[in-house]
């Protein structure tokens, strides 16, 4: 009987779950997983996502900024924050310069090979450590632009890494529509995927390059 | 519970309007924001005070030969982990390296806890822990099949289910006999849930360790709480002179007590649905009596579900023990009712009316568990008790806030109207095996 108390417990949690999920629902018919303020997730299948890593932490592409100064990176690669960037035209493409290591031009590659008239890229390079692999949760449309959500998760046992490696991560997000008129963007990382349910993994890739 | 809720009355204020407009002519709660209390009072209200600790009630005797099969066991698991395993990945290297050092000291800590069915319980937590890291462990250098733990999952759920169907709940004296039935429906239960094939084991281990770990982990504190199940049976058969079958009892009085417990629910008229501003003519938001009322009402709720959830899973004893606690749970919230009416539980001005209060639930406590038969009465008592734990908890760690005071004095009051109302649960459960009421 020493998990009555518990049961208990779980059973006013999942109280508490019901009532926050209906205070969602009544806001929006959105399904269940989807917080409302999301947008809706674009279906994963119609998703064609490329990762690339330089295990040497070497940035995988430069920024103009619009003002001429070109957005390049600082050394330390664990300082550097995760630079994102959605691209709908070709004026955008040709603010992107991509190095010239060979993650860099795989990367390059999958967004040369995108018809921005009917589809748009999103671009996304950060720091993850050796021993991770970067995973794609879901990429949502919003009224006026798309959000990613990304999250790591421990790279297989028997694959050597040092906890102390860094590298550099670059993920593209082949979109099913052309990104006209869609302006913001943004992303979000969780350090462990945990249980969540991922659409695209690096050891597998995923969506319609699988 | 002198009259119908005022539901209509306050309909036409609202609730909200009535703490701003000045609705209700009684508020008690002005200047509620600014209501400080001297939090080092409060501490002092639990520091240096004991407990109370639950009496070691339970019919069967616990000894450490029973404890020291699970330890021994979590040594051994643990033992097969290398202090620094060989894993190429580092960063599982290292999180195996620190679950590992965490069961150690578990191990070498030993929980201590007050009852024989709770010690064990701590014992089987930590070998499932040890059985995890193994786990973990093994999958990462590849020692480990999808099959033979699906093999291991259904030949465990198989042995659960021959227990239960060769099982006609024997015992000597009847209460004595729902509480032994009742720990062993928990420990099947415990059993059953660990065998489930949730979490999934993953197609690939080595790329997912840490899950192949919880999997196996939970099987292995299954297999505990089966083992000890039987353990338990046979230790309680064996003091036992001529044991009878108290199955169909048990099922019969399940049913009596879940009934009478739904029946007394439903002369609480509305209050069950009705949140605290709407039930009385008092205002009674921020203040404990608020507090008060919603902790009985939900206690009511959770009891109701915990019933039907035991009956539904064929779990006789503990649905009949789930009935007792539903009528001490009305009785608790109608007491509050009328306390509340009465107009008792209003803000305090000191921590005085707080230590007053947890005192007079501590007396209740000890009366509820001398009620006859102890061994039930202890079972059927378990909320009021858990409800002076979190009263106690919420002092220790005030910060002298009001809601904090509030929450306290709550606890403490349904902890004392609870322990109150356990003598006529009790008295219930009895008539119940006893194929009356």
């Amino acid at each position: 009987m020493s998990d009555w108390s518990r049961r208990r417990a779980l059973q006013a949690a999942a109280a508490a779950g019901a009532f926050a999920l209906a205070g969602c629902s009544s806001e929006s018919s959105v399904s269940r997983e989807v917080p409302p303020e999301r947008g809706e997730p674009v279906p994963p299948a119609d998703l064609a996502v490329r990762f690339v890593r330089d295990t040497g932490g070497e940035p995988l592409f430069d920024v103009e900024d619009g003002t001429g100064d070109r957005g390049t990176p600082k050394d330390d690669v664990r300082a550097r924050p995760t630079r994102a960037e959605y691209l709908t035209d070709a004026e955008g493409r040709d603010r992107v310069t991509f190095r010239s290591t060979s993650p860099a031009e795989e990367l390059r590659a999958f967004v040369d090979g995108t018809d921005l008239g009917s589809r748009s890229v999103y671009l996304l390079e950060r720091p993850v450590s050796a021993c991770y692999e970067a995973r794609v949760v879901g990429v949502y449309r919003e009224e006026d632009g798309v959000d990613a959500d990304l999250c790591q998760s421990l790279r297989p046992a028997d694959f050597v890494c040092s906890v102390d490696g860094v590298d550099t991560v670059g993920v593209g997000i082949r979109l099913p529509f052309p990104g006209d008129e869609l302006s913001g963007h943004g992303w979000s990382w969780r350090g462990d995927c945990g249980d969540l349910r991922t659409v695209a993994d690096e050891g597998g890739e995923g969506g319609e390059g699988r | 519970m002198t009259g119908r809720p005022r539901r209509s009355v306050l309909a036409g204020c609202g609730a909200g309007l009535a703490a701003l407009a000045g609705c209700s002519a009684d508020l008690g709660t002005d200047g509620d924001e600014e209501r400080e209390y001297d939090a080092g009072a409060l501490g002092d209200v639990v520091e240096g005070q004991e407990t109370p600790t639950r009496p070691e009630t339970f019919p069967v005797g616990v000894p450490e030969t029973m404890l020291d099969r699970h330890y021994g066991r979590a040594r051994e698991l643990v033992g097969a982990v290398p202090e620094r395993p060989a894993v190429p990945n580092e960063a599982v290297a290292e999180r195996l390296r620190e679950r590992r050092t965490r069961v150690v000291r578990e191990l070498e800590e030993r929980p201590d806890a007050a009852t024989g069915p709770d010690r064990l319980a701590a014992a089987r937590r930590i070998r499932g822990s040890a059985a995890e890291v193994n786990g973990a462990y093994r999958a990462a250098v590849g020692e480990l099949d999808r099959d033979s733990v699906a093999g291991n999952r259904r030949a465990l759920r198989a042995d659960v289910h021959g227990f239960r169907g060769g099982w006609t709940y024997r015992g000597g004296d009847p209460a004595r006999a729902l509480v032994v039935h009742a720990e062993i429906e928990g420990l099947l239960r415990t059993a059953r849930q660990r065998a489930e094939a949730w979490p999934p084991f993953p197609e690939a281990p080595r790329r997912d360790v840490f899950r192949a770990g919880e999997v196996l982990g939970n099987l292995s504190e299954g297999w505990a709480a089966f083992a000890d199940a039987g353990r338990l049976r046979t230790r309680y058969l064996a003091g036992v002179p001529d044991p009878a079958s108290y199955r169909s009892a048990a099922t019969a009085a399940a049913h009596r007590l879940g009934r009478r417990a739904s029946m007394a629910r439903r002369r609480l008229d509305e209050y069950p649905e009705l949140p605290a501003p709407e039930a009385f003519e008092r205002a009674v938001e921020g203040t404990p009596a608020a507090r008060l009322y919603e902790r009985a009402r939900r206690g009511t709720e959770h009891a109701a579900g915990d019933v039907d959830s035991a009956r539904r899973g064929g779990e006789h004893a503990t649905a009949t023990l789930e009935g007792a606690r539903g009528l001490a749970s009305v009785g608790a919230f109608r007491a509050a009712i009328d306390a509340i009416e009465a107009g008792e539980y209003g803000p305090p001005e000191d921590a005085g009316p707080v230590a007053a209060a947890r005192e007079a639930a501590v007396t209740a406590l000890r009366e509820a568990w001398a009620t006859e038969p102890v061994p039930v009465s202890a079972e059927v008592a378990e909320p009021a008790r858990e409800a002076l734990v979190s009263g106690d908890f919420r002092l220790e760690e005030t910060d002298g806030e009001a809601y904090e005071v509030d929450d306290a004095l709550a606890a403490f009051g349904y902890a004392r109207l609870y322990a109150e109302a356990v003598p006529d649960a009790v008295t219930a459960v009895l008539a119940a095996v006893e194929g009356e009421g």
